[in-house]
């Protein structure tokens, strides 16, 4: 049995503990916004926090999250209102959306290390594929999100 | 103006069921108890919700936004009363297919007629009401208000009235410059649900008792299975059964005309997505493949042979041999063949019950999926429910029904709802690639202007993969530059092949664009004239150039993108050493286009550093998502310029993942400055037009940057 913490909550998994946590988030825990894109670790729509940092789940082994916290897009914040979500909807970046939650949780991860990303910053940092290209709108984005994290900290 | 299209085109894209718009047939299945159906795509709730359907699948391009506000807008309801909501297919509406930049340019005038038809409606049944005379009354938001007296009635109170009204034929449309919602920036209906995980994709359905499968296909699309060993798969916990699947046994790999089947092979079913996975990973199948092996290199050297065969004339215009070779120039352009890579890897799910098939699934193309399904299943298609799901990207792709057919025949096998799931791998693999071509150009220059252009393409066709009708000429006697110069041959010879052809984002458009805006400014070069200045003198200054009795091009649009995107992005203005700008510009997928490219090049390394674009495409819907829309067909075009090839060997498709068939990241791309001409023209579509100029516009820069000509793509310096 491998045990972990989901979002905040206990999780159990009884199956084979080789099983890619990908397919233990989207089949076993029912949540979906965890996305199948490659399998391979490149594309990056499996993103999700382990521990806070960034981490592709289809390449990574249920057992390896054995006691830690694995945090997915449902559980990056209450309402959707994390600073990254609010500027994805301000800057309307997305196109099919289906990358969408694998660059906010990269991004986010990215944040609380580089609280003010510059252009240089983001184009070494970012590996995330969108394959619609809302590229530009990306980049606007993480400037709004670093803006409006800065704020929300100023008023704390 | 539908002459603009080709009849190849036109064809190929609406040859699907076309029963008429049928206005207020009530709909029992559809209308819940509190709402009445005005209209297939218009649904009022008594509480005052407004429910439009969005008519066409959405993978991304932005239609299940675009279209429900075009009848919004006519209706005269606040945007934010609407919730919009997905259709099935629905036999009842004419171009239920989003392909070939046409949802937009095909369906404004009936999407504004679903709207008008409705709002008619509802004033006739508060004239009725009132006892007040039509003309007395109008619409003001979502409310029938008496002018005389100023009583109101909600499009609520008036629905169940309303809806069982006689449509009229010929509903009074606004005033296109009255306009308050098209024209407006509007967010993508489903932006909430995307941001926070929400949103459901086709891969995210789960039904109750539904097997998951994952089908081990022969690595040759035309292959079939001869034996299989189930030894090591069936250890592997969760796995259930198997299946052989062979299209032999259900149509062929051609189900319909212009559909392929399933590539055959042998199906895992499985408790889970993973343990499917490791089953066909598990599994051992001895695979019975053709005869014909094609490599991809070796067609190549076959185009370029053909290149010198006798072809078949598609337009001929006095003389296009010529003598003067000094002002000419004899250039043969490589196209590679181009895979998808949408991001959302191919799946369905399906549950046939009985002679009745329920299918949810990521396709561009509903009434092609029904009749696919009924085909299959040997079932009628008013039995066939397509539930048309929002895509992870398309492009193209899920433009056929090869993804479907097989979950159907698996459902009915093991009688319960099934969901195959493709791996990235098989998806690379598996796909119906945009067709490689050799094309040459002989043409030449005099004063200035280009006096012969003979344009000749040789590639394998989609149309003979494809078993399609019409021509195979990947190049069509609209095509410019025909019509602007006096003496012009277009010619084609197809060499048939055994490679997956299908639709790509602009499709054959995307390969012609790059050889005409790479040889134009090769002349321009040749003439020692700047390349903007050539183009004007090439486009003229006629406002009309009859290129087809039924197709007269309007040159004084592409004349004004060309000007405005020179002057957008600085041309003439100097450039230190290793910069270099480049023009493109094309009239293709009906919008008038032009791009500048900016480039640097240092030890041999391109960096793309900004790409201005300005586009005609009459009116904007949604200046949002239109701007979104170029910007990501010009980010596809350069990661297409950079990168994109698909390499076939001893009939198998090389490339597998994203780590050999690269795309674009972050680091890769320029500033993209993006200009709307204003206009109140029709609509025309935003998906394919802004990427085929990309590749040329880089490589006429990296000429000026470097005097390196480049000719084949991807680029390679």
């Amino acid at each position: 049995m491998i045990r972990f913490t989901l979002n905040g909550n206990n999780y159990e998994f009884s199956g084979a503990d080789n099983t890619p946590l990908l397919w233990v988030l989207r089949d076993s825990a029912g949540l979906t916004g965890t996305k199948y894109g490659c399998g391979t670790g490149q594309c990056h729509a499996c993103t999700v926090h382990i521990d806070g940092r960034a981490r592709r789940a289809c390449v990574t082994p249920v057992k390896s999250a054995t006691g830690r916290t694995v945090t997915t897009i449902e559980g990056l914040s209450r309402d959707a209102s994390h600073p990254v979500q609010q500027a994805w909807r301000e800057t309307n970046v997305a196109q099919c959306g289906y990358c969408q939650s694998g660059q906010i949780m990269s991004v986010a991860a990215m944040l609380e290390r580089l609280p003010s990303p510059s252009d240089e910053d983001i184009d070494r940092e970012h590996r995330n594929i969108c394959r619609c290209g809302t590229y530009p709108r990306i980049r606007k984005a993480i400037h709004r999100a670093a803006e409006l994290s800065r704020k929300g900290s100023d008023d704390e | 103006m539908m002459s603009e299209l080709s009849r190849r085109e036109f064809v190929q894209l609406c040859a699907i069921t076309s029963m008429g718009l049928v206005i207020g047939i009530p709909s029992p299945g559809r209308a819940g108890a509190t709402e009445k159906e005005l209209h297939p795509l218009i649904k009022i709730g008594a509480d005052g919700q407004i429910i439009i359907y969005a008519q066409n699948p959405d993978m991304g391009q932005g239609v299940k936004t675009a279209l429900p506000m075009i009848v919004a807008e006519e209706l005269d309801v606040d945007w934010a009363s609407v919730k919009v909501e997905q259709a099935d297919w629905d036999a009842r509406l004419e171009n239920q297919f989003s392909g070939g930049s046409l949802s937009v340019r095909l369906n404004y005038n009936a999407m504004r007629q679903a709207g008008a038809s409705a709002r008619a409606m509802l004033l006739a049944a508060a004239a009725d009401r009132l006892k007040r005379p039509i003309g007395e009354l109008e619409t003001q938001h979502g409310y029938v208000v008496d002018r005389s007296s100023g009583s109101r009635l909600s499009y609520a109170e008036l629905a169940e009235a309303a809806g069982a009204l006689p449509v009229p034929e010929a509903p009074e449309l606004k005033d296109v410059k009255k306009f308050s919602l098209v024209g407006t920036s509007i967010a993508d209906v489903d932006l909430e649900p995307i941001t926070s995980g929400q949103q459901q994709y086709s891969l995210d359905l789960k039904l109750p008792d539904m097997l998951y499968a994952v089908v081990k296909r022969c690595p040759h699309g035309d292959g079939q299975p001869e034996s299989f060993d189930t030894t090591n798969a069936r250890t592997i916990p969760g796995v259930v059964d198997f299946h052989v699947l062979k299209n032999t046994d259900h149509g062929g790999r051609i189900i319909l005309p212009n559909c392929p089947n399933f590539v055959s092979g042998v199906a895992v079913l499985a408790t889970s997505t993973w343990a499917a996975m490791q089953g066909a990973e598990a599994l051992n199948v001895e695979w019975q493949m053709p005869k014909s092996r094609e490599d991809s290199d070796e067609l190549m050297h076959r185009f370029e042979q053909a290149l010198d065969t006798e072809a078949e004339i598609v337009r001929s215009d006095g003389d296009a041999a010529f003598d003067d070779q000094e002002n000419g120039i004899d250039v043969t352009y490589r196209l590679p063949f181009l895979a998808h890579m949408q991001m959302e890897p191919m799946n369905c799910t399906a549950h046939v019950r009985g002679d009745r098939a329920e299918v949810w699934a990521p396709t561009q193309n509903p009434p092609m999926a029904a009749e696919a399904v009924a085909k299959v299943l040997e079932i009628p298609q008013e039995n066939v429910t397509i539930h048309v799901m929002r895509s992870g990207g398309g492009f193209g792709r899920r433009y056929y029904a090869d993804f479907i057919t097989d979950t159907v025949l698996l459902s009915r096998q093991f009688g319960r709802p099934v969901k195959i799931v493709w791996s990235r791998e098989e998806d690379v693999r598996h796909g119906y690639f945009r067709s490689s071509s050799a094309q040459r150009v002989r043409a030449a220059a005099r004063e200035g202007k280009i006096s012969h252009w003979h344009q000749k393409v040789a590639s394998h066709p989609r149309e003979i993969y494809l078993e399609r009708d019409g021509s195979p000429a990947e190049i069509g006697n609209y095509e410019f530059p025909a019509g602007f110069i006096p003496n012009l041959l277009f010619d084609y010879v197809a060499v048939p092949a055994r490679i997956p052809l299908g639709q790509w984002r602009g499709t054959a458009n995307s390969s012609n664009v790059f050889v005409v805006s790479g040889a134009i400014d090769e002349l321009a070069h040749t003439a020692g004239i700047d390349p903007v200045s050539f183009w004007l003198g090439l486009v003229g200054d006629e406002q009309f150039v009859q290129v087809r009795e039924d197709f007269n091009f309007d040159a004084s649009r592409l004349k004004n993108v060309i000007e405005v995107v020179a002057e957008k992005a600085h041309w003439g203005t100097p450039l230190p050493d290793g910069k270099g700008r480049g023009i493109s510009a094309s009239y293709n997928q009906g919008i008038w286009v032009a791009e500048v490219a900016e480039v640097t090049v240092r030890d041999g390394l391109l960096k793309v550093d900004k790409i201005t674009c300005v586009i005609d495409c009459g009116l904007v819907i949604n200046p949002q998502g239109a701007v979104n829309q170029v910007e990501g067909g010009i980010v596809d075009g350069l990661a297409a310029a950079l990168y994109g090839k698909i390499t076939v060997k001893d009939g198998i498709v090389q490339e597998s993942n994203f780590h050999d068939y690269r795309f674009a990241l972050m680091r890769d791309i320029p500033i993209i400055d993006v200009h709307f001409v204003d206009s109140s023209d029709s609509p025309r579509g935003l998906g394919e037009g802004p990427l085929a100029p990309v590749a040329p516009a880089i490589t006429n820069a990296i000429f000026a940057a470097t005097g390196i000509r480049v000719r084949e793509l991807p680029i390679q310096l």
